[in-house]
C-alpha cells in the first residue's frame, strides 16, 4: 500500500510518499515558506509527483499528521465532514499548526475526494493520562479556561514501543502487564512510563518545551526564570520564546552545537556537560516513572537517536539501584528503529483495510 | 547569651529564645497564619516554662507579628534577647555564608530580594525593622541556600544559554538548606551512621513551602526548588513545576505584564489555587462536604499534592542509589501520618516499607518503617532555630575574639 504522509507545519510542509509493504520511502521532501493560501497549489504538485512516481497510480491513502490533537482526538480519525469542525476548537492551543491542517484537509477534499484520509496526532496516546498527572498546581478554572493540561507529544513512538514490548513479553510471561519505560530520543526527547499499553506519566507538559532538555529547547526550568527575563532584563514575549525554544537545550550547553547522537559518542569532551545534564535528567525521570509503575520490566528506546540508548543504558546499569532491580527481575532492553513515517504508514494501512472491510460489509 | 532566632515562613513567624552556648531553649512560639487568608484566625502560640498560651492577634505582615511577639516577651524580663538570628531564604551568589548584619548587608539583600518574592521581602523588611528600632541588638542572617552549595554542576545547570548561566547567575540554588542539614545530621546520630557515608532523601514538608533534598555521603546533591523557591513540589500557595510555555501564556493573557503572573504563581496557586478554600493541606484533608465525602476538587488537590512528592521521591531515591533513610520533617512531615502513609505506600521497589501502627505515633524522633524495610522511614523534628542560634553565637563570639586580638 502506498501512503502519502503530510506534516503541515507553520513554515515547512513535509511530505513522504511511503510504500508500507516495502517499509520504504518512495519519495520525500519539504516545501518551505508555506502559508494557508499556497497549500492547494503545493498539494496539487505533490499529488501529481506521487502519480508519476508510481506509474500513475494515486496514493492508496493520505495521512495528515499533527503534533497536537488535544482531547478532541484521543485516537487517529478518518477524515469526514465533521473533522474540520472538531479541529477548530484546537486553534487557540496550537494557533500555528491547526489552521494549516484544516487548510490541507479542505484542499484535499477537492483535489483527492476519492482517497481515504486520516488525521493522526502525537498527543492521542496521552489523552487519558491519570488526572493527577495531567494537572498543574494551578486554579482548576484557569486550567480549564486556557486548556492547560499535560500531554506527551511522541505518542505514536511510545505506542509502537509498548506494542513491541507487549508482543515480546507476552511469550516470556503471559498474563502479566509489563511495566515499561519508553524513551523517545528525538531532537525533543520524551520519556513515558507505560503500564501495558496505558501511559501513566510523561515528561512533556502543556507543550513539548517542558521535560527533558532537547537540542534547542530548555526543558524544565524554574518558572520564575521566565518572569525574571521579563522583569529584570526587559525581554519581550517573542524574545523569551525564541531563546527558550530555539537557543537553549544541548545546543546552549555544548558550544558550538550538539545532537543527542553526538553527545553520547565516546571522547566528546566539549559535550561533557550537555551529556551529563541530559543523562541526569533522564535518570530523574526514570525514578519518577518507577514510582508510578512500581517496578520495571522493560526499557525501550525509539526516535531518530534510538541507538544513543546503548551507551545510556550502559551508564544506567552501572548504578547500584538498577543493578539490584535487574538482579531481582531482569530488565528487557529494546530498540525501535522505525521512523515516524514507518509507524504512521503501518497504522494507516491497518485502518484503511478495516475501513474497506466495513465499507464492503455495509454495501 | 540569649539568642532570639527568627524564622519568617511565607505564612508564619517562628521564634525561639535560646541560651547559648548551653543550647537551652528558654521560650519560643509561632505566629501562625500571618498573611494569606485561611479557614482559622491568626494567632501566636507562645511557650514558656512548659506552658503554652494562645494569643489571637490580627497580623497583616511579619513586622507586625514581630512587634506582637516582643510585646509578649516584654512581660517577662528574663527573656530579653541579646542577639537576633534571622533565617533568610535566598542568598543568591553574593551571600554564600551566614554573616552579621550591617547597613550594606541590608542594601545587598534588598537588591536580590526578587529571587524569593514570597520569603525574602518580609524577612528583609523585618531585618530592617530590627536594625532600626532595636539598634543595640546585633543581628545575623543565615541563608537557606548555603547547604546546597555542594550540588554537582550537572544538577544545578539549566539548559539555558551561557550568558544567562554565567553572567546572570541563573542556576538551581536549592532552599530549606538549614532544615535539611539539621535533620540529616540528627537522623545520622539517631541511626548511629557516620554522616560521611549517610545517603538520604530528606522531605521538608512545611505548611508553607516544601522541598525534597537528595543527600549523598552527608552532602546535598539535589533539591526540588530551583533558582527560586517556586520550582518543585506543589506548595501552600506556590504552583511548583510548570511548563515555561504556561508562564509565557499567562503573561500573554496579562498583556505581557509579568507582575500579576508572579502573584498568581506565588500567592494564589498550589494548594490554595487547587482547593479554592485553604492554603493548608491539612485543611484539605480534614474538610469534608456535607455528605462526609471528599469533594472532587479537594480530592484532586490531595491527590496532586501527594503525587508530585511521590514522583520526586522516586527520582531522588534513584539518584541517591543506595539510600539509608527517608526523612520526613516540618509541620506536615512531622504531624501528618496520613501524608507519610500515602507517600511511602507501594514503594517497596525503592526499599520502603512503612509500618501503619508505628506511623501513627506522634513521638519524635520516629522510625515508622517496618522491621524488614531496607530503607528506614523517619520523622525527625526540624530545628532550624537551633541551627541558626549556633551560627549566630559563633559569629558574635568570633567578632568579640577578633576585637580582643586587635
Amino acid at each position: 500500500m502506498n501512503i502519502l504522509i503530510l506534516k503541515p507545519g507553520n513554515y515547512f510542509f513535509d511530505y513522504t510518499y511511503y510504500a508500507s509493504d516495502l517499509r520504504f520511502p518512495i519519495w520525500q521532501g519539504w516545501e518551505k515558506e508555506v502559508d494557508r493560501q499556497s497549500i492547494p497549489r503545493i498539494l496539487e504538485k505533490i499529488l501529481e509527483r506521487c502519480r508519476e512516481k508510481t506509474l500513475y497510480n494515486a496514493p492508496d491513502a493520505i495521512a495528515i499528521y499533527g503534533n497536537y490533537g488535544g482531547e478532541q482526538f484521543p485516537a487517529q480519525s478518518l477524515v469526514d465532514e465533521n473533522t474540520v469542525e472538531r479541529l477548530e476548537p484546537l486553534i487557540p492551543s496550537a494557533p500555528m499548526h491547526i489552521p494549516m491542517m484544516i487548510a490541507t484537509i479542505k484542499a484535499l477534499e477537492t483535489l483527492a475526494p476519492e482517497i481515504p484520509k486520516l488525521v493522526l496526532f502525537g498527543t492521542s496516546f496521552f489523552a487519558d493520562l491519570p488526572k493527577r498527572e495531567i494537572l498543574y498546581g494551578l486554579d482548576p478554572g484557569l486550567m480549564k479556561n486556557h486548556n492547560i493540561r499535560r500531554f506527551g507529544y511522541h505518542g505514536l513512538f511510545h505506542e509502537a514501543c509498548a506494542k513491541k514490548i507487549l508482543r515480546k513479553l507476552k511469550k516470556k510471561s503471559p498474563g502479566k502487564t509489563p511495566r515499561i519505560i519508553s524513551l523517545c530520543l528525538n531532537p525533543r526527547p520524551e520519556l513515558a512510563a507505560i503500564l501495558g499499553n496505558k501511559p501513566r506519566m510523561v515528561t512533556s507538559g502543556a507543550t513539548p518545551l517542558e521535560g527533558l532538555p532537547g537540542h534547542t529547547g530548555c526543558g524544565e526550568i524554574d518558572p520564575a526564570i521566565v518572569l525574571l527575563l521579563s522583569q529584570k532584563h526587559g525581554w519581550g514575549p517573542e524574545q523569551i520564546n525564541k531563546v527558550l525554544t530555539r537557543e537553549s537545550g544541548l545546543f546552549a550547553l555544548a558550544y558550538p552545537s550538539a545532537s543527542i547522537g553526538k553527545i553520547f559518542q565516546p571522547g566528546k569532551q566539549d559535550c561533557k556537560l550537555a551529556r551529563q545534564v541530559l543523562q541526569y535528567r533522564i535518570l530523574l525521570s526514570c525514578g519518577a516513572a518507577l514510582s508510578t509503575l512500581g517496578g520495571l520490566d522493560a526499557i525501550i528506546f525509539s526516535g531518530q537517536f534510538a541507538k544513543a540508548g546503548v551507551p545510556f543504558v550502559k551508564w544506567l546499569f552501572k548504578r547500584k539501584f538498577f543493578q539490584r532491580l535487574n538482579r531481582k527481575n531482569p530488565i528487557e532492553v529494546d530498540f525501535l528503529e522505525d521512523s515516524l513515517e514507518q509507524i504512521i504508514s503501518e497504522k494507516v494501512s491497518a485502518a484503511v483495510i478495516e475501513y474497506e472491510w466495513e465499507k464492503e460489509a455495509v454495501s | 547569651m540569649i539568642v532570639m532566632v527568627i524564622n519568617c515562613g511565607s505564612s508564619s513567624l517562628k521564634y525561639r529564645l535560646v541560651s547559648m552556648p548551653e543550647e537551652k531553649e528558654l521560650a519560643g512560639g509561632e505566629a501562625q497564619r500571618v498573611g494569606p487568608k485561611t479557614t482559622e484566625p491568626a494567632r501566636i502560640l507562645h511557650r514558656y516554662r512548659g506552658k503554652q498560651s494562645t494569643h489571637l492577634k490580627e497580623m497583616k505582615d511579619h513586622g507586625e507579628a514581630f512587634r506582637e511577639v516582643m510585646n509578649l516577651l516584654g512581660n517577662t524580663p528574663e527573656l530579653r534577647p541579646e542577639a537576633l538570628g534571622h533565617r533568610m531564604v535566598h542568598g543568591g551568589s553574593r551571600f554564600k555564608e551566614a554573616l552579621l548584619v550591617e547597613d550594606d548587608v541590608i542594601r545587598g539583600l534588598e537588591e536580590i530580594q526578587d529571587l524569593a518574592p514570597l520569603h525574602n521581602p518580609p524577612a528583609v523588611s523585618l531585618l530592617k525593622v530590627c536594625h532600626e528600632k532595636y539598634p543595640d541588638l546585633p543581628s545575623s542572617v543565615v541563608f537557606d541556600t548555603s547547604y546546597h552549595s555542594t550540588l554537582p554542576e550537572y544538577a544545578y545547570t539549566y539548559a539555558l544559554p551561557k550568558q544567562m548561566r554565567e553572567q546572570w547567575g541563573i542556576r538551581k540554588y536549592g532552599f530549606h538548606g538549614t532544615s535539611h542539614q539539621f535533620v540529616v545530621e540528627e537522623a545520622a546520630k539517631f541511626l548511629k551512621k557516620p554522616l560521611s557515608r549517610f545517603n538520604v532523601v530528606s522531605c521538608h514538608l512545611g505548611s508553607g513551602g516544601a522541598s525534597l533534598a537528595a543527600i549523598v555521603n552527608g552532602k546535598s546533591v539535589d533539591n526540588t526548588m530551583g533558582y527560586s523557591p517556586l520550582q518543585g513540589l506543589i506548595m501552600s500557595t506556590r504552583s511548583g513545576d510548570l511548563d515555561p510555555a504556561i508562564v509565557m501564556n499567562l503573561m500573554h493573557q496579562n498583556n505581557g505584564n509579568p507582575d500579576p503572573v508572579e502573584k498568581q504563581l506565588n500567592k494564589n496557586s498550589g494548594v490554595l489555587g487547587l482547593s479554592g478554600v485553604s492554603s493548608d493541606i491539612r485543611d484539605v484533608f480534614s474538610l469534608k462536604n456535607k455528605n462526609g465525602e471528599f469533594s472532587e476538587q479537594l480530592n484532586q488537590t490531595a491527590s496532586l499534592y501527594i503525587w508530585r512528592i511521590r514522583k520526586y521521591l522516586g527520582a531522588y531515591l534513584t539518584v541517591v542509589d543506595s539510600a539509608d533513610a527517608v526523612i520526613f520533617t516540618d509541620t506536615i512531615g512531622e504531624t501528618m501520618p496520613l501524608a507519610r502513609w500515602m507517600i511511602c505506600s507501594d514503594m517497596e521497589l525503592f526499599g520502603l516499607k512503612i509500618d501503619p501502627v508505628k506511623n501513627q505515633s506522634q513521638e519524635l524522633p520516629l522510625d515508622c518503617s517496618a522491621e524488614n524495610s531496607p530503607v528506614r522511614i523517619l520523622a525527625i523534628k526540624t530545628n532550624e532555630e537551633l541551627a541558626i542560634a549556633r551560627k549566630t553565637y559563633d559569629l558574635i563570639e568570633n567578632l568579640k575574639q577578633s576585637r580582643r586580638n586587635q
